[in-house]
């Protein structure tokens, strides 16, 4: 059987879902990237880890993406964190066309998705649900949330309740992540009222997969990022999702929206979108529903394998950070060996 | 009163209840928390019991992984307390702590534990974004360029009777939790000693972490905080021949050259 050499960019959050869901694959050898020689995924078992430049530093690093696909005879690229996302769209509208399989999204459609002061004034305007945003703290209604314009993630992310924390807080964002940064509105909802839709849009922007999730233990305690979670059917959400994919222009590859269920209303809120899998999507693998083995299986054209699994046998999830011993960092050199 | 387990974890939603069961698979564990949902339900020589009350005499061991649960109540090593009189003690090694901010750049601190989620920092005399919904108690400390950040961790059970390790924080993630990424054990015999003559001087007992950075301009280690617990580093030090869920017998020092990295794992929880 032929093998095909996968290259995944970055190694942590979404990739490990990546890692885990495909390295057992016996038609797939996987080749980890990160620009964190620390970065957990590059010392997971059955990777090739890969230390490489920042997405960010793009002459650098698309030469060592390419020296690595040519090196390797890479033949799938699968990009999954944000700035991953970021860079290799950006190097695609700049002409670089790589001998490998990729989904190639359209760079307008992300540059408006991933400005969540555009992408809400575009919902907002289409009558959508998302949150009141504004661009400076003295025009907010409060309590509100602050946040870089750009990062996903929940990074940056700081909850205000009077003028004086809205105006330090808008300084400390400003300093941390550049001038970006906007104030939202502020929609309550106390732990559980985080949702999730994931997505998988194929080569043609046609929806192949859309699975709802729900947070049940978030990374931080204000309620952002989830640490443990489980699928969920919530209708309202299955509709709304891909109307607002379309709204933004329609889409190639996952994407997951983050919605807030407002606990006053039960209204469903945008809060974000992230042109990736998202962090804890291992919970869709941990459940049948393969979302890197369909990436896969788009990619070669090949018919995407049955998923899912009936909702008595569904399983949850809680996401540990295990202490493992390792042998030896992952050195930014081009010897590359497993370490595992 | 005869119990089932041979280690009691309070606080056991912490990153170190795992790390603890991981590295003594022999032993079994009853992980108490008051949190929801935690890490650990795979394990098998791990029983969880949710509640906030800590009942003690549940195993032949206990320990609290997070000050919070320390009996008696912690007041003492309360960083407004601890911090002044060390920086009394070595004026040269600590840098100190306040009810107040200081003057230039400044981070917020939690007092009786740490305090989760992204770091607060600050240049203003009168900060008025500083909440404490977790009321780990707030205080002040000068911000200073670090080249790295350094844990002095171990247990103690008398001057005699340390083992202690140093090890250079190579990433660390600032969420609900202060939880370790990466890190290593590194060689630093001054460090450990300044480590040793501070826990004499307190009279320190049982587990302890020393959180140090080391200054860019001037290469010092200063210390910013103590905290009466352990981390997530008990397979580290096993692998350096220290158990530190056994009290210590004899003076000891990790050796350099251990690595971990962190991983995440996803497992399925009770109820």
């Amino acid at each position: 059987m032929s093998r095909h050499r996968v290259l995944v960019l970055s190694a942590t959050a979404s990739a490990i879902n990546v890692i885990y869901a495909l390295r057992d694959e016996p038609d797939i050898e996987l080749f980890v990237t990160d620009a964190n020689s620390f970065a957990s995924g590059l010392y997971e078992r059955g990777v090739t880890p890969i230390v490489i430049p920042r997405a960010q530093s793009s002459d650098a690093y698309r030469t060592s993406i390419d020296n690595i696909i040519r090196e390797h005879g890479i033949d799938i690229l699968l990009p999954t964190s944000d700035h991953d996302v970021a860079g290799i769209i950006r190097l695609l509208a700049q002409g670089w066309n790589p001998p490998v399989a990729l989904f190639r999204p359209d760079a307008a459609v992300h540059g408006l998705m991933i400005d969540k002061f555009a992408i809400v004034r575009r919902l907002r305007a289409a009558s959508l649900p998302a949150p009141e945003t504004w661009r400076l703290p003295q025009e907010a209604r409060l309590p509100a949330v602050v946040k870089p314009a750009s990062e996903g993630g929940s990074k940056g992310v700081v909850i205000v309740r009077t003028s004086a924390e809205a105006t330090t807080a808008y300084a400390q964002v400003v300093a941390q992540y550049g001038p970006n940064a906007l104030i939202q509105e502020f929609v309550p909802g106390e732990l559980g009222s985080t949702y999730v839709s994931l997505m998988l849009y194929g080569t043609a922007g046609e929806l192949v997969l859309n699975t709802t999730m729900r947070s049940s233990l978030s990374y931080y305690t204000w309620g952002g990022g989830g640490n443990a979670g489980y699928l969920v059917d919530e209708p309202e959400i299955a509709s709304l999702s891909p109307r607002i994919v379309a709204e933004a222009g329609g889409w190639s590859g996952p994407l997951n929206i983050e919605f807030r269920r407002n606990a006053e209303t039960g209204e469903f809120v945008v809060i974000e979108i992230n042109c990736r899998l998202n962090g804890y999507s291992y919970l869709t693998t941990m459940n049948g529903l393969n979302y890197p083995r369909a990436m896969i299986d788009i990619l070669l054209a090949t018919r995407p394998r049955p998923v899912g699994m009936p909702a008595v046998r569904r399983r949850n999830f809680v996401l540990g950070f295990r202490e493992r011993l390792v042998s030896r960092w992952v050195e930014n050199s081009p010897k590359k060996e497993k370490l595992a | 009163m005869r119990t089932t387990f041979d280690v009691a974890l309070y606080g056991a939603d912490r990153q170190a209840a795992t790390s603890a069961a991981l590295a003594r698979p022999d032993l079994r564990f009853l992980f108490v928390t008051e949190a929801p949902v935690i890490d650990g339900w795979n394990l098998p020589n791990v029983v969880i019991r949710r509640e906030s009350g800590g009942e003690r005499g549940l195993a032949a061991r206990e320990i609290a992984l997070c000050p919070r649960w320390l009996e008696p109540a912690p007041e003492r090593w309360r960083l407004s307390h601890v911090m002044p009189a060390l920086f009394g003690l070595f004026p040269d090694d600590v840098l100190p702590v306040t009810a107040d901010p200081p003057a230039g750049p400044w981070v917020a601190k939690g007092d009786r534990r740490h305090r989760p989620d992204a770091r607060i920092e600050g240049a203003d005399a009168r900060p008025e974004t500083i909440q404490d919904p977790h009321r780990c108690g707030v205080v002040f400390q000068q911000k200073r360029l670090s080249e790295a950040t350094l844990l002095v961790s171990g247990r103690c059970e008398g001057e005699d009777n340390c083992a202690l390790g140093v090890v250079q924080l190579h990433q660390e993630a600032l969420a609900r939790e202060d939880f370790l990424i990466a890190a290593e054990s590194i060689e630093d015999a001054p460090l450990a000693e300044t480590a040793r003559a501070m826990l004499r001087r307190l009279g320190l007992r049982g587990h302890f972490t020393f959180t140090f950075i080391r200054e860019a301009r001037t290469n010092r280690a200063l210390l910013t905080s103590l905290r009466p617990v352990p981390r997530a580093l008990f397979q580290l030090f096993q692998a350096g021949g220290i158990d530190l869920l056994e009290p210590a017998r004899a003076t000891s020092m990790l050796c350099p050259g251990l690595r971990m990295a962190v991983e995440y794992h996803y497992s399925s929880y009770g109820p």
